[in-house]
């Protein structure tokens, strides 16, 4: 469903993304994990479609993001910790706005809107302007927004991060219940536990490349140690060291 | 680009915009409050000093031999005497003594006789005055009234002293009658200061919402929220240049009204109201000036977006600004600069001085097509360049080099032009035809026909494929045709006049000078000899072709329809001939050309039926028979009927459906 094939981005003499290969599959939640500045959100943006790939291929859904960067859109939710909302629309109309984007049928939008009202607990600051929000707020409205057009893959740029725990886990839980409906789920975080919590697979992250992968318990044996965390430091330690 | 979308974008912008608080203060609120205080002051404030000028009692210094009859006059007449000396300070002095008794105030104007009367008995007097002062001025204007008043009642009274008619003061009378008096003076006024102020109004009210829906969505991250969504960067920039231009204008016209009912208002108060504001030639300024709503704005946006905050967008645009304000300000108030073939292309100097023209009464109706036309052109280039800004990802995400990265030569891997590259290149074509044109003015019928269709055109569409590296055979669609295709442009070679025609008789029962264009076009056709015949069917059959059906076809046909690329093309190629009556005829013969090119996939269809057609024309100028078969209903019927049938056989004939 979303696959990445020697992908390159370079920025001048800056190569922020360095023949990275991986795949997702639908059902499958992969986590993508590094430092600051390891290149996550340049190849999730790739993936997205926002940025143009220096090199390699990009595929979601079996289209090339590069050839059909519209056409991936509709097949992708994609939310990032900047992604904002308009500050002088309501919720509401912000996904009746991005219902009509997507091309989404009038009906359909309404219906899919009260749908995902009532899921994401949202209806009370429905109608409330985005400014008067709070932070988890926000971030449900980003959700619900990612969510609106039923996409068959969601891209997660570091989802969780500025949300109270309450939130969090929240946003943990809609992620679950995305893989159980047959979503195809990559997403970037800082927080070990996360990733130990919800993915099927990890991809460690460095420098642009992809230094580590597998399934959490294989990484973490493959390392000799117990958690995700202790695996990440460690490699990344051995990537520094080399 | 999907239109739908567009308007979604445009909607949004707009309900965005009028919810911002600062946005409608500053475009609604504050002109509306602002202009009618502004002059209700101003205009008070001239109230009173005109009152505070017609009180005044000038005060007076008199150095040097004054008769007393003429003090008494003068003091008869309101005036002071403050001091008297017998005999005036030495010249090197004066001007200082006079501005000593100028800065106490005391004294308005010095009235200096070096000596007494002569033996004919006229007396020399010198005022001193201070300009920079203004009771000193009003004081100056009413003594010299005064003293030419005192004078004038002397000579009447010599004249009548020796028996002679008091006329006789005057050997030349002289009245002095305006033809346009204070109203034509007013509209010239009117015709220097308000054009500016209007061009000033309309980029002040494009500037905070272009800065609010680039910069602005940088800086509260939201545009990522929007490319996050299946739209183009077409869409985005025709959704956001619709909504500063939908705002600007709102605002341009609240600040508008407000103008003119506080000058109308302010005027009245001045007790002047024979000099009323002519509500109509308003309006024509502004009709004139709403291009620059168009040009403004999309100038506006495709530099603002390089902006990562409202205070970068701020630094950015205020020279931008300038550079629109100011050039043609000064430019327009230039002596002996006027609207002409070369001005008219100018950006906002044209506009500034067709709407100065346009209240003076005196704008010739091809100059006004080719302002306004030159200014949708700019404005199509402005646009285009904002569509390659928005494609910028180090723009849109507020990268380190985005002038590199718009700027920069990109390594195209499309066979053929994008429809915003065939618009830029119609953009460009223009101004080089206009320009080229001029050029060629004088020179003869022969070497200007084959210097414009050659280097105007052909050479044009050569160079454009080959700077962007299109492919030459796609562009231009060398193909042949295939054997229906064939069939089908014959069909439309021998029967396509006649759409013309049909045209050009529902002109001509409407539009009386279509026919007189006709004929002189006929006439002209008549005179030439017949290799400059030959020259005219082939020449822009080719060069033409190239242009339109090539470049211009190819690149509107990427939007993915075919109706916009054939309504587009021949309305582009329609344009060219600058006539309006040409114009229409050569539109519909476009419409024609562009089908059977895009149905056959081949531009040496379209070649053949533009031959034909020019051919037929030069033709029937020659041979009576062939002109008396062109005016016939019949025939005309007929060659409709080939038209339709050409067209049923050309479409889906092309090889491959590579478009």
């Amino acid at each position: 469903m979303i696959e990445a094939e020697g992908l390159i981005k370079r920025y001048g003499n800056v190569v922020a993304a360095d023949d990275v290969s991986f795949s997702v599959r639908p059902g499958e939640v992969v986590g993508l994990l590094g430092p600051n500045g390891a290149g996550k959100t340049t190849i999730l943006r790739i993936l997205a479609g926002i940025l143009t790939p220096s090199g390699g291929r990009a595929r979601i859904a079996g289209l090339d993001v590069r050839e059909h960067p519209f056409e991936i859109k509709r097949r992708l939710g994609f939310l990032s910790g900047d992604t904002a909302l308009y500050q002088r629309l309501t919720p509401r109309e912000m996904l009746i706005y991005f219902g009509r984007l997507n091309s989404m049928p009038e009906a359909e939008i309404r219906a899919r809107i009260e749908t995902l009202l009532v899921e994401l607990r949202m209806t009370d600051f429905a109608d409330r302007r985005c400014a008067a929000l709070s932070s988890g707020q926000k971030q449900k409205t980003n959700i619900a927004r990612a969510f609106l057009h039923d996409p068959p893959a969601l891209i997660l740029d570091e989802p969780t991060v500025a949300l109270d725990i309450v939130t969090g886990r929240f946003l943990l839980e809609a992620i679950g219940r995305a893989r159980k409906a047959g979503r195809a789920v990559l997403f970037s975080t800082h927080v070990m536990g996360e990733a130990e919590y919800l993915c099927d697979r990890v991809l460690f992250l460095y420098c642009g490349r992809i230094i580590e992968s597998g399934p959490v318990h294989e990484v973490c044996a493959r390392a000799g140690v117990g958690t995700l965390t202790d695996a990440f430091l460690q490699r990344i330690d051995a990537e520094g060291a080399a | 680009m999907n239109f739908r979308i567009a308007f979604h974008i445009f909607r949004k912008e707009l309900v965005e915009t009028l919810r911002d608080k600062r946005t409608l203060f500053a475009l609604f609120l504050l002109p509306v409050i602002l202009n009618p205080l502004l002059v209700l002051v101003t205009s008070q404030l001239g109230v009173e000093e005109m009152k505070q000028r017609d009180a005044i009692k000038p005060q007076l210094a008199i150095w040097g031999p004054v008769s007393e009859e003429l003090v008494s006059a003068l003091e008869h007449d309101g005036a002071k005497v403050i001091e008297r000396r017998d005999a005036p300070p030495p010249l090197m002095e004066r001007d200082v003594e006079a501005e000593k008794l100028f800065a106490e105030e005391h004294v308005h104007v010095v009235v200096v006789a070096d000596r007494a009367r002569d033996a004919v008995g006229t007396l020399s007097l010198e005022l001193l005055y201070d300009t920079a002062k203004d009771r000193s001025e009003a004081a100056h204007e009413r003594v010299k009234k005064s003293l030419n008043q005192i004078g004038s009642d002397r000579l009447t009274a010599l004249l009548k002293e020796h028996g002679l008619p008091p006329e006789m003061r005057e050997p030349i009378h002289v009245t002095h009658h305006s033809i346009g008096g204070k109203q034509r003076d007013l509209v010239d006024v009117m015709a220097r200061t308000i054009p500016p102020i209007m061009l000033f109004i309309i980029v002040m009210a494009g500037i905070l919402p272009a800065i609010d829906l680039t910069a602005g969505e940088k800086e509260r991250g939201t545009l990522q929220t929007l490319l996050c969504a299946p739209v183009r960067p077409l869409e985005i920039v025709a959704g956001k240049y619709m909504a500063v231009v939908a705002v600007s204008t709102a605002g341009t016209i609240a600040n508008f009204i407000a103008m003119s009912l506080a000058l109308a208002r302010g005027v009245s108060t001045l007790d002047h109201a024979d000099l009323a504001i002519g509500v109509r030639s308003l309006f024509a300024v502004f009709g004139t000036l709403l291009p620059a709503v168009l040009l403004s704005s999309a100038l506006l946006l495709s530099f603002a977006v390089f902006a990562r905050s409202f205070r970068e967008a701020n630094a950015l645009l205020t020279p931008i600004m300038l550079v629109i304000l100011v050039v043609p300000t000064i430019g327009s108030s230039i002596p002996g600069v006027h609207l002409s073939k070369v001005t008219a292309f100018i950006p906002f100097l044209n506009l500034m001085l067709l709407a100065k023209e346009l209240l003076r009464g005196q704008v010739a109706a091809e100059l006004y097509l080719a302002v306004m036309v030159s200014s949708l052109a700019f404005t199509c280039v402005a646009l285009t360049f904002a569509a390659r800004v928005f494609e910028t990802e180090q723009v849109l995400l507020g990268g380190e080099r985005p002038w590199r990265d718009v700027f920069g030569r990109s390594i195209r891997d499309r066979a053929t032009p994008s429809p915003r590259n065939a618009v830029l290149f119609v953009a460009v074509l223009l101004v080089v035809t206009y320009y080229g044109t001029l050029l060629l003015q004088n020179r003869s019928l022969r070497v200007s026909m084959v210097a414009q269709q050659v280097g105007l055109f052909l050479l044009p569409a050569l160079i454009w494929t080959q700077l962007f590296r299109f492919n030459f055979r796609a562009t231009f669609s060398l193909r042949l045709p295939s054997a229906r295709g064939l069939l089908g442009g014959v069909l439309l070679a021998l029967g396509s006049w006649a759409v013309g025609s049909v045209v050009f008789l529902l002109l001509t029962r409407f539009f009386p000078g279509a026919q007189i264009y006709n004929d002189d076009f006929a006439k002209l056709l008549g005179e030439i000899d017949l290799p400059l015949g030959l020259a005219i069917s082939i020449l822009p059959a080719i060069c033409e072709e190239a242009c339109f059906r090539g470049v211009v076809l190819s690149g509107i046909g990427n939007t993915g329809s075919r109706t916009t690329a054939i309504v587009g093309s021949a309305l582009l190629f329609g344009l060219f001939h600058i006539n309006p009556y040409h114009v229409a005829t050569a539109t519909a013969v476009g419409l024609v050309l562009s089908a059977a090119a895009l149905e056959t996939g081949s531009i040496y269809v379209a070649i053949l039926i533009h031959f034909a057609n020019n051919g037929l024309r030069v033709l029937s100028t020659r041979v009576p028979a062939l002109e008396t078969l062109t005016n016939n209903k019949i025939a005309i019927v007929f060659g409709c009927v080939l038209t339709a049938c050409g067209l049923f056989v050309v479409r889906g004939s092309r090889r491959s459906q590579a478009i």
